[in-house]
């Protein structure tokens, strides 16, 4: 296991790359998309210009560029998250945070899913034994081959254009044998300079109540902010792990590390 | 009364549905008696994203059904691998092929055992030559070999890499101008 080093900081951690992917472990700890909230901010005073979500589809990107342009119409984005990602305790308010926090720090923000519609009809097309067995590709990866030609166009429109992208780390980097990554995926579209961030720990609360432990650490780094470099799994690019403390979430959002 | 608890029925019922009835996580009764395999694979495999609660105990149904290949999400959340790399190793002595490419592909990357690129081309070859593989379509082949290339390549034995690379070539539409340019970088190389 490598060092942990306390003093989080994510432009250090990006150093020259086109591409950030920031990759919560879950999608239903609220603390991760704060943490993204720190991250996006940093990352924008080094030079990035754009934040991509998974948690909104490409069918809304009329919507994302009129609150964009205007700061109106958050609501519509945010009834989005409720009706769709509500996976934990203020975990849909958490992502519009996001959101709002990209609009204010001046990144361009791009949704980059596909409509759930979309996803179902796909899941009915080809069948997890299939992918497995190479005979067809199963949704998830479809999602990583479209979010890569997404960020990629991104990325080649301008020499100046550097992306931080928020997802779930199962698509930054390959999940099962059959779902490639976008980190090897993006690099056969030409672009090497990518860096992973995999946000662990924290606390996964399913209601103000209902908590659980978040943290694989031994007992002492439970309760830390720390980082290190490198992912326990297999990983094509430079990557790091970001704890978060086992912690809650204040009811208002506020971060409590 | 009865309008209460109708109220509260259809309060309920709203919340649910709204919470959990997306295609992105369904919630199934785990006890279903008309579940399948599949239904349970999935439900493992996705609830590593949208329910690490509840993990362990999809997984473990999967895994009772019959789907031995969710063992690797309970290798992912505790961390410890061993049943799933013991399945996939009693299942490719068993001559099961799609075993055999796990095995191959599990120590390619090195989750959960230690990193052994010679024995994974190995078993990529073995899953290429199996006497129950002589029907294989065109996409099974290119991935394969995508992945035996792969291997090559960090190992620098350009040879043998370009023998997969031209089979990718002549096979795959997808990713063609990137294996293109791999095979021009080769050819360079090769010439120096």
């Amino acid at each position: 296991m490598n060092k942990i080093n306390t003093d989080v900081n994510y432009k250090t951690m990006a150093g020259n790359a086109r591409l950030v992917m920031l990759g919560e472990s879950n999608h239903n700890t609220a603390g991760y998309k704060y943490e993204a909230i720190k991250a996006i901010k940093q990352l924008k005073a080094a030079g990035f210009t754009h934040f991509a979500i998974e948690m909104l589809p490409q069918s809304m990107k009329e919507q994302v560029a009129f609150y964009q342009r205007t700061g109106k119409g958050f609501e519509v984005i945010q009834r989005y998250f409720n009706d769709n990602w509500a996976w934990g305790y203020l975990v849909p308010h958490a992502y519009g945070e996001l959101v709002k926090a990209a609009r204010t720090a001046g990144l361009n923000i791009v949704a980059l899913d596909m409509t759930l519609e979309q996803m179902a009809s796909l899941d009915a097309a080809c069948s997890s034994d299939n992918a497995e067995a190479g005979i067809c590709t199963d949704t998830h990866t479809k999602r990583n081959n479209s979010w890569t030609n997404n960020i990629v166009s991104i990325i080649k429109e301008s020499n100046q254009h550097r992306v931080v992208a928020f997802m779930h780390r199962w698509h930054a980097v390959e999940a099962a044998s059959y779902q490639e990554g976008i980190d090897t995926l993006i690099q056969k579209q030409g672009i090497h300079n990518v860096v992973f961030v995999d946000f662990i720990g924290g606390m996964l609360c399913l209601t103000e109540k209902d908590c659980r432990e978040g943290s694989a650490e031994d007992t002492p780094l439970k309760q830390q902010y720390f980082y290190r470099e490198g992912f326990p799994y297999k990983s094509a690019i430079k990557s790091f792990q970001v704890h978060i403390p086992e912690k809650r979430v204040n009811s208002n959002g506020e971060l409590q590390w | 009364m009865v309008k209460i608890s109708l109220f509260i029925l259809l309060t309920l019922n709203f919340i649910f549905n709204n919470v959990y009835a997306n295609s992105l996580w369904h919630a199934i009764d785990i006890n279903d008696p008309n579940l399948t395999v599949e239904q349970a694979a999935q439900q493992c495999a996705k609830s590593s994203m949208f329910a690490p609660y509840s993990l362990e105990e999809w997984c473990e149904k999967a895994y009772s059904m019959g789907s031995w290949r969710s063992l690797l999400y309970i290798g992912y959340y505790t961390g410890d691998g061993t049943r799933y790399v013991n399945e996939a190793k009693k299942h490719a002595l068993a001559d099961d092929v799609e075993a055999i490419k796990i095995l191959a592909w599990i120590y390619s990357n090195g989750s959960f055992v230690e990193r052994d690129l010679s024995q994974s081309i190995k078993l990529y070859n073995d899953y290429l030559n199996h006497k129950k593989n002589k029907s294989l379509t065109k996409h099974q082949l290119v991935t394969v070999h995508k992945a035996i290339y792969t291997i090559y390549k960090e190992l620098k034995d350009w040879q043998e890499a370009l023998e997969s690379l031209q089979f990718i070539i002549d096979n795959d539409d997808e990713d063609n101008i990137f294996f293109k340019n791999e095979m021009l970088d080769i050819s360079k190389k090769l010439s120096k």
